[in-house]
């Protein structure tokens, strides 16, 4: 379980989390979904312990970020792989850091997204390093994984790779998910939960059938709708 | 897979070798046919041979000092910061790797250009041979024989590339807490760092016996000398560590993307 207590963050004038209080559910697929500069970016950072509040209190588990960093994996938006290195040498150097790194995962998943283990990240194209971050992250049996817009900017072919690997990969009751992302159409089908944030604050949540039901529209539609009638 | 705290660094220690690698390459590539090119020029003035060799010399001591600073920032402006602020390790790890890694640079740097150095000078003026095995007029010694006190100067220069490098640690960090002239600060950070740690060192050197010293420089009391090198070398060490160390803390408890 992943909980925010009231947490507030600012960077200069720009309020980023203001008292965002919110839990997500153990062993669920939560989208935090919400428009640009609304606050997910801050959140799934703060949740790798990337950032700190400025007040209010994260905790995995019981346990702050910085001592949970042995159980996350983290997925950021930008690629952020040394881009000298090859998809072997990357897997090689997290395979030394975490202990739950899963090789034969990694290969299967390798074979999967049809990346090879020489290719350098610097001379991949685009939707090859979203797949190279992707397998470098899902290889591991990690508690924790959170996925910062990672379709974002990625061709719906490549998309549907992701989604599916994601889809085959997830193990339900054990891994507790959050795909930050602003793109709900292609992961509608994939969320247990949702968080719709904006201005750093929660608009609105809950179980994401729930919600498809009451509102009798899909969650791209309560999206729509709720940005709409807040702008 | 089971992982350990040496595994880990030993990565980290390797990532920073490789990213050090084309500067290595380039100083000790350009040390090789510098030395080369003198062989083959020099022969009429063997001496002058000596002073491109220093001048080689110092650039491969003073490429680390540089390396310092793009080793730190280029883990900002390559975005791999956030792999390495990700990693379930503290930032005495992740700045030890680079620490070490600056001294592995500077250790063979300036002995593989020492070393050639030397040999290229040696070739050119076998006379050299003489100097160093005949007795130093007035102190009764062979030059070859004080190589215990060469070697205490050479391991003081690595303690040194240590606390500049801390200090480019430190005054870096300082540098990244402002989202604006990050730049113009970590300069200031570092030269008022330099500066104040000076002073810390003048302050300590007062308290040194001056008397005790001077009488021992000037009868090359050789106890005196190794004495004098070996605390010259700790307060180095100590000085560096505690910079290093606050530059830790800032990494740990300060540092956000």
């Amino acid at each position: 379980m992943i909980e925010f207590k009231d947490v507030s963050k600012r960077f200069g004038h720009t309020v980023a989390l203001d008292n965002f209080d919110i839990t997500f559910a153990k062993g669920k697929i939560t989208g935090l979904f919400g428009p640009n500069g609304s606050g997910k970016s801050t959140s799934m950072k703060m949740i790798a312990g990337l950032n700190r509040p400025d007040k209010g209190e994260v905790t995995l588990g019981g346990l702050q970020p910085q001592e949970s960093k042995i159980s996350i994996a983290y997925l950021p938006e930008i690629d952020y792989f040394y881009p000298w290195m090859t998809i072997k040498q990357a897997a090689g150097f997290l395979q030394a850091f975490y202990a739950d790194w899963d090789e034969a995962k990694y290969k299967d998943l390798l074979g999967f997204l049809r990346l090879e283990e020489g290719m350098k990240i610097a001379k991949i194209s685009k939707g090859q390093r979203a797949k190279a971050k992707l397998l470098l992250t899902v290889s591991r049996r990690a508690p924790y994984l959170l996925m910062d817009e990672p379709l974002s900017g990625i061709d719906v072919l490549t998309r549907e790779e992701i989604i599916n690997t994601l889809i085959r990969d997830y193990r339900e009751g054990e891994q507790t998910i959050i795909f930050s992302t602003h793109e709900i159409a292609e992961i509608e089908s994939l969320v247990d939960d949702v968080v719709f944030i904006e201005a750093g604050q929660v608009k609105l949540a809950g179980s994401a059938e729930d919600l498809r039901i009451n509102k009798g529209m899909s969650l791209l539609e309560i999206m729509k709708e709720e940005f709409r009638n807040a702008n | 897979m089971p992982t350990s705290r040496l595994g880990m660094f030993s990565k980290l220690y390797s990532k920073e070798m490789r990213e050090l690698a084309p500067e290595m390459i380039t100083v000790i590539g350009l040390a090789v046919l510098a030395y080369i090119y003198l062989f083959f020029k020099t022969h009429d003035y063997p001496f002058a041979v000596i002073g491109p060799v220093f001048m080689i010399g110092g650039m491969a001591a003073f490429l680390p000092v540089i390396s310092s600073f793009k080793l730190l920032s280029r883990e900002w402006k390559n975005n791999t910061v956030y792999l390495m602020m990700s990693l379930p390790v503290k930032g005495g790890m992740i700045m030890g790797a680079k620490l070490t890694a600056l001294l592995s640079e500077y250790v063979l740097g300036t002995l593989i250009a020492g070393v050639s150095g030397f040999l290229l000078i040696y070739a050119l003026n076998p006379e050299l041979g003489q100097v160093l095995t005949s007795s130093i007029p007035g102190i009764g010694m062979k030059l070859i024989e004080l190589w215990p006190q060469g070697l205490a100067l050479y391991l003081t220069s690595i303690v040194i590339i240590a606390y500049i490098a801390s200090i480019s640690f430190f005054s870096q960090m300082v540098g990244k807490l402002v989202s604006r002239f990050s730049g113009l600060v970590t300069a200031v950070v570092f030269i008022a760092t330099a500066y104040l740690s000076g002073k810390v060192g003048d302050l300590f050197w007062l308290n040194i016996d001056k008397q005790w010293f001077t009488n021992g420089i000037n009868t090359f009391d050789l106890n005196v000398i190794n004495q004098f090198l070996i605390i010259n070398l700790l307060f180095s060490l100590a000085l560096a560590a505690v910079i290093f160390t606050l530059a830790v803390i800032i990494y740990n408890r300060k540092i956000e993307l």
